[in-house]
């Protein structure tokens, strides 16, 4: 039971003894001589039993009361809305306009895909700026530390390991390829480049973990990393710049037109939309391994 | 066509300040600092031209991003963007604010950020802009909240990019604020979805307006109401939501505390503006208590937060108290509900935008002459020493405190002048009045405790002479100074492009 | 039995029929405890990811009609009652998910410099030594 508890709190790992979090002794070893300062016995008390003084009690009491209080009028506000499931507000001009008309106006039988890439296009370019600005965060936070006397953080290690590796021969084609169509055929059936991307990504992590970080590096580095996601985030830039100016100055756009004269259904009808799901997806896939090695090890 | 380009103008902003954002992640650190100035030069001069066309033609223009404009009914299909002499006043003066920044802290930069991630604080810098310029621009509520998003990340990321000292931990607790602030915002904006069944800002009143007539789902409303002007208030650090001001200010580099409290904040508080005049109009908040809370929270923010800037034994904990009691003001006015004292608040946050860069980026540098501290009792004399640093601190001191000539004059006498209207509430009016007067006397008591101490040596000084100001510090601050005697000493031709940007702001 | 009927007049008439509604409330009041009450920082973050998931569940619901189709095929027709499910909160839905994913992956980068430098992950302990640290300099 003693066990169990120590579990939940996060003091103990029973699968793995090598990655258990410090003791508390350690803890002030390791403050007292790395950051060179004592600890005294009342800070040595506090780490180990926490001690629940009157500004605590305070506090406690406080945001318990607040926070019922705000659970209680949140969902005493939501019986008030109209029922679920029936037809609301929110079946009007606007959501029967993007069904009616997506395929006339965007030649996107996915209307959903239409109406992110299209008709709220805004939105999904500042998003991909939102995944760019998280991936530079995590970056200069985590590259180049300098390893201190941390764990080796041994925990699972899978590059010996003969049934990972043959799976992940026969099964990481299959993933890429999957990957691949969801981000073509984001405007013919549901996709598009976010799952797409986040597919082939997860890809990049399952040869990373069955094959060893070496084998990784060879061709996907910290450069081919900047490129791609430059190359993607420039290409995104620059189409919706020129889709923007000549949509909203009302100007005729060729480009566009050429682009209608595929049939309804083939993959080149798309449009823009085709040429945004694969930058989309390219960011989104390096992204997503980005973080993954940047937790792993600190450099991509 | 010839004139009509000026209208895409925006929108061209917006993309170059992307690009060079892009371009700023794989350049050396010299290549990106002035590729981020020249995107903050690129952006002031189309701001300015969308400025002076919109101001000339007495109009406000929406700009379709997309192919699709409105139907004949007025309902939007896609996103818009929309500007008038305001809005292009506000873009252009956050460019040119944000290229000041960038300058003037550059030496602080070299010293506290490491070399090889320097070009991603330039990245950071860029997107800030973006964000803050969208944010003022757009009509779509969705699109404000994912701009709102950016500039979270990205000012979380030029905070953290010094490395040195508690900085991680103050990230830690801006983040949390600031995540439960985007929380609820988010949480508001789709119940205001569920009521209307609309994401533009202009359909979104219509709609409100209808169904509030008929009385239907007035609870729901008011728990929109509130969930939105909560989150936005969290995130601009308002009276009860501002203790994540001193750690973060204090331990960043000068630029990045100058960028955060100067323009992040603002592009906040700009967008509660713009969603308590456009989207719940003034005649359907007027019988609620919205405004009254804003209002009490502000006189609030005003006195507590000075009175806990008087307690600070260091000079950057001082000025983030002084920025919390500073958006205090800004609260004040837009709480006050008329059009007089929201030209009052927009004011203040030009005011505000000027003096906390040349605070935060002069005390750095008069930090570098006593031995690297910030404590009061190690900065003794150090006025004496670096001269220009002293002169610029003690012009934004002044400014802050409300001598005439500086631009801290106008802006409360502007405020005094929309509380003595007759149309307000009278215990409005008095509390005002009160919190006026003792937060200026507070003002007085620590700023000017702080120049009588940068002035005044001990006794047996060493003397230590500055050989040569860096040309990056000398432009940024002397600029910055120069701004504020212009705002303090000509600012009709401003207050005029204000008046005018309001009453095409509805 | 006067507090009882004001207690009671704050709920609505759908109070039934909505129970999705209360449910993703419940879940986003179950994220904020954590977010509140928790000490160590893992959990906190967990509790963020909750409450976000919270607020795309409420989205989600939203849209739904009941014996719709998915509007997914070309040349659809609408009608005044619908017969296609709501395409704007899926959109809405996307673009909330890239945010959370992102700011998960920056609060966990921060967790990990942060315990590089304490070893250990309770905030409160944390904020001790940091208090410390600040009296040593005075």
């Amino acid at each position: 039971m003693a066990k169990f508890k120590k579990w939940l709190n996060g003091e103990e790992d029973i699968f793995n003894k090598e990655v258990a979090p410090y003791k508390e002794e350690e803890i002030c070893h390791f403050i007292e001589t790395k950051l060179n300062e004592s600890v005294t016995a009342k800070e040595k008390q506090t780490l180990v039993s926490r001690v629940i003084t009157t500004q605590v009690l305070f506090y406690l009491i406080l945001s318990s009361i607040a926070f019922l209080l705000f659970i209680l009028v949140l969902v005493a506000f939501s019986t008030h809305l109209s029922k679920f499931g029936e037809a609301t507000l929110t079946w009007n001009y606007v959501s029967r306009y993007y069904i009616d008309h997506s395929l006339a106006d965007t030649k996107a039988i996915n209307s959903i895909t239409g109406m992110i890439l299209d008709y709220r296009a805004f939105d999904t370019l500042c998003e991909s700026f939102v995944l760019f600005s998280a991936i530079t965060c995590v970056f200069v936070l985590l590259s180049g530390l300098k390893d201190d006397n941390l764990h080796e953080n041994k925990g699972f290690v899978f590059d010996k390991d003969p049934i990972v590796k043959y799976a992940t021969c026969i099964l990481l084609p299959m993933i890429f390829i999957f990957g691949v169509y969801v981000v073509l055929n984001g405007h013919l059936s549901p996709g598009g480049g976010f799952s797409g991307g986040a597919i082939i990504g997860a890809g990049l992590i399952l040869f990373s973990l069955a094959f060893g970080d070496k084998e990784a590096q060879r061709f996907f580095k910290l450069k081919t990393f900047k490129t791609i996601s430059a190359i993607a985030l420039l290409g995104y830039s620059l189409v919706k710049c020129y889709s923007f100016f000549m949509g909203g100055m009302g100007i005729f756009d060729p480009i566009h037109h050429w682009f209608f004269t595929f049939a309804d259904g083939s993959i080149l009808s798309g449009g823009y939309i085709l040429i945004l799901n694969i930058c989309v997806g390219a960011v989104v896939s390096c992204t997503m391994y980005g973080f993954y090695c940047l937790f792993k090890k600190g450099d991509i | 066509m010839g004139e009509d380009i000026i209208l895409a103008f925006p929108l061209l902003s917006i993309i170059v300040c992307f690009i060079g954002a892009v371009l700023c992640s794989f350049s050396k650190k010299q290549v990106a600092f002035y590729i981020s100035l020249i995107v903050c030069m690129v952006v002031f001069a189309l701001s300015l031209s969308v400025l002076i066309y919109t101001y000339k033609n007495d109009a406000s223009f929406i700009y379709t991003m997309g192919h699709f404009g409105p139907n004949e009914d007025g309902i939007r299909i896609c996103n818009e963007i929309r500007f008038g002499p305001l809005e292009g006043f506000l873009a252009t003066f956050f460019a040119f604010v944000l290229s000041l920044c960038i300058l003037g802290g550059k030496a602080c930069q070299d010293k506290d950020i490491d070399k090889k991630k320097h070009n991603l604080f330039f990245v950071m810098m860029c997107l800030i802009l973006v964000s803050n310029i969208s944010l003022i621009y757009t009509n779509d509520i969705f699109t404000g909240f994912v701009f709102l998003e950016l500039s979270t990340l990205a000012s979380c990321g030029c905070l953290m990019v010094k490395d040195k000292g508690p900085t991680i931990l103050s990230c830690i607790r801006y983040m949390i604020f600031n995540l439960v602030g985007s929380g609820l915002f988010l949480l508001g904006i789709i119940i205001m979805y569920n009521l209307t069944g609309y994401l533009s800002i202009e359909n979104i009143a219509s709609s409100l307006k209808n169904t509030m007539a008929n009385g239907q789902f007035t609870m729901p409303y008011y728990v929109s109401f509130s969930l939105i002007v909560t989150g936005l208030s969290i995130k601009s650090g308002v009276f009860p939501f501002h203790f994540w001001m001193p750690d973060a200010y204090g331990c960043a580099t000068s630029s990045s505390s100058s960028i955060v409290s100067g323009i992040v904040t603002k592009g906040y508080i700009l967008l509660l503006i713009k969603v308590i005049c456009r989207m719940f109009t003034y005649e359907v908040i007027s019988n609620t208590l919205l405004l009254n809370i804003l209002f009490v929270l502000g006189v609030l923010s005003m006195i507590i937060a000075s009175i806990n800037a008087i307690h600070q034994t260091s000079i950057d904990r001082m000025i983030a108290f002084s920025s919390a009691a500073q958006i205090g003001y800004i609260f004040m006015g837009i709480g006050i509900g008329e059009e007089a004292a929201l030209i009052a608040a927009i004011f203040h946050i030009l005011t505000h935008a000027i003096t906390k860069p040349l605070l935060f980026i002069s005390s750095e540098h008069l930090s570098y002459v006593s031995n690297d501290s910030k404590k009061f009792k190690n900065m003794r004399g150090c006025g004496r020493i670096d001269i220009i640093s002293g002169i610029c601190f003690s012009i934004g001191a002044l400014s802050m405190v409300g001598i005439p000539l500086f631009a801290g004059f106008i802006s409360k006498y502007l405020f005094v002048e929309a509380s003595l209207s007759n149309t307000i509430q009278p215990w409005m009016e008095i509390l005002a009045l009160i919190a006026l007067l003792a937060s200026t006397l507070l003002n007085t008591i620590y700023f000017l405790r702080t120049m009588i101490t940068i002035y005044l040596p001990y006794p047996n000084e060493k003397k230590f002479v500055i050989k040569k100001y860096p040309w990056t510090y000398l432009t940024g601050v002397v600029m910055l100074s120069l701004l504020n005697l212009f705002l303090g000493v000509g600012s009709s031709l401003i207050m005029d492009i204000i008046k005018k940007g309001i009453e095409l702001f509805y | 039995m006067n507090t009882i009927n004001i207690f009671l007049s704050l709920f609505g008439e759908n109070a039934i029929a909505n129970y999705v509604y209360i449910v993703s409330f419940l879940l986003f009041a179950i994220g904020f405890s954590m977010l509140l009450f928790h000490h160590n920082l893992i959990k906190k973050i967990i509790g963020m990811d909750i409450m976000d998931s919270g607020v795309y569940l409420f989205l989600t619901a939203m849209g739904y009609y009941r014996e719709t189709l998915a509007p997914i095929g070309g040349d659809l027709v609408t009608n005044d009652i619908p017969n296609y499910s709501n395409p704007i909160p899926p959109g809405l839905v996307l673009t909330g998910i890239v945010v959370s994913v992102s700011v998960s992956a920056i609060m966990l980068a921060l967790a990990i410099r942060l315990y590089k430098k304490y070893h250990t992950l309770e905030l409160d302990k944390i904020f001790m030594f940091e208090k410390k640290q600040h009296d040593l300099e005075k």
